[in-house]
């Protein structure tokens, strides 16, 4: 069924360019030194974030 | 398998929620686990918490992104949402079903005895307007006089930051009650009523609601782990639908966004083994009977 064969090429295709796209994101920001940005956030109480202020 | 299923998830409850000295320590945890991404949607502010929340800390991102841009700074989001990403990618919506503290809660509340109520299909395309709206567009665009935006979906709406965050901490510092007024009593509303739902539908935050549940659901047609369908085993008997959480119609969308992938439908219900579970192209047998192979013509959803 060709059909069949199309969709499940197209369908394992996906999922490795996505992989690839959000891992290039991922090292993007890790060498933007974003995690230091964020470890500092959650580091830190949000009160705004819980209802508090 | 749905027993191994709540032990994974009470694993995941303490992984992410490791901290317990923190009745000692007054504080929240401070260590560096803290840079790892939290999958399911889990407060940071909560004394306990191990790791960020995905949800909270993109918001605290885009609300300051003028900020850091103006200071030189390229905080524009890229490490979370590329930590988001790869988890939709790698699980889709099994993380909703496996590894959410809060949608665990929700399943033991709906134990509890009650008259049982569906939610309304329409209702779901609510968690893509918080998302959008309350996690994206309004933090970037409502900001005060000096460009900072709120923290709209944390601010105003998220029952488990109030539930892990807001009640533990207001009893652990007494010095923060005073500060508790009309915003910490709209919360404690909205946690209620989130909460006293559950009891009456089925993870009634997670279908309507959550923005991360609606950010994997976007992945769920493509992550490596995917449900397939064996059309000509399938002896259309409706049992699928009927142990089904989130009321899908497993036959027609098994890939559907709405999915939490708790695999009751593969272990439970089918008794011809018509539905499996697919790794990354590797097929799973779990039920006797069912196709191990994944060469095997399958239908897969075309649809959420």
């Amino acid at each position: 069924m060709p059909l069949t064969t199309e969709t499940t090429v197209r369908l394992r295709r996906t999922p490795l360019v996505l992989l690839v796209v959000f891992l290039a994101l991922f090292l993007l920001g890790v060498a933007l030194d974003e995690p230091l940005r964020v470890l500092e956030q959650a580091r830190s109480i949000c009160l705004e974030c819980i209802g508090i202020g | 398998m749905e027993t191994l299923r709540k032990w994974i998830q009470v694993l995941w409850f303490f992984l992410t929620n490791g901290f317990w000295g923190f009745p000692v320590s007054g504080t929240l945890y401070q260590g560096p686990l803290k840079v790892l991404c939290s999958p399911g949607l889990n407060c940071y502010s909560c004394p306990a918490a191990t790791t960020f929340c995905p949800i909270g800390s993109l918001q605290q991102l885009l609300m300051g992104v003028r900020l850091s841009l103006q200071a030189g700074q390229i905080y524009v989001g890229t490490y979370v949402l590329g930590c988001m990403g790869l988890l939709g990618t790698l699980c889709g919506r099994f993380i909703c079903g496996w590894a959410c503290p809060f949608g665990l809660l929700q399943e033991w509340l709906h134990r509890i005895p009650s008259p049982k109520y569906s939610v309304p299909r329409m209702l779901r395309w609510g968690k893509y307007l918080v998302l959008l709206l309350m996690v994206v567009v309004l933090p970037l665009v409502v900001v005060d006089s000096f460009g900072m935006g709120k923290p709209w979906f944390c601010k105003f709406l998220c029952p488990a930051g109030t539930l892990e965050a807001g009640v533990p901490m207001l009893l652990l510092s007494p010095d923060l009650r005073p500060a508790a007024g009309l915003l910490y009593l709209h919360k404690l509303i909205v946690l209620a009523a989130v909460l006293l739902w559950s009891v009456v539908s089925s993870r009634p935050f997670c279908r309507t609601l959550c923005p991360l549940g609606a950010f994997y659901g976007l992945f769920n047609r493509f992550s490596l782990i995917q449900l397939k369908f064996n059309v000509d085993a399938c002896t259309k008997c409706g049992a699928c639908r009927r142990v089904c959480p989130v009321d899908i119609r497993v036959e027609q969308t098994p890939n559907s966004a709405e999915c939490i992938r708790c695999l009751r439908c593969c272990t439970e219900a089918c008794p011809t083994g018509a539905l499996t579970l697919d790794i990354a192209g590797f097929g799973v047998r779990m039920t006797p009977g069912a196709p191990a192979s994944s060469d095997e013509p399958m239908q897969q959803g075309s649809r959420s």
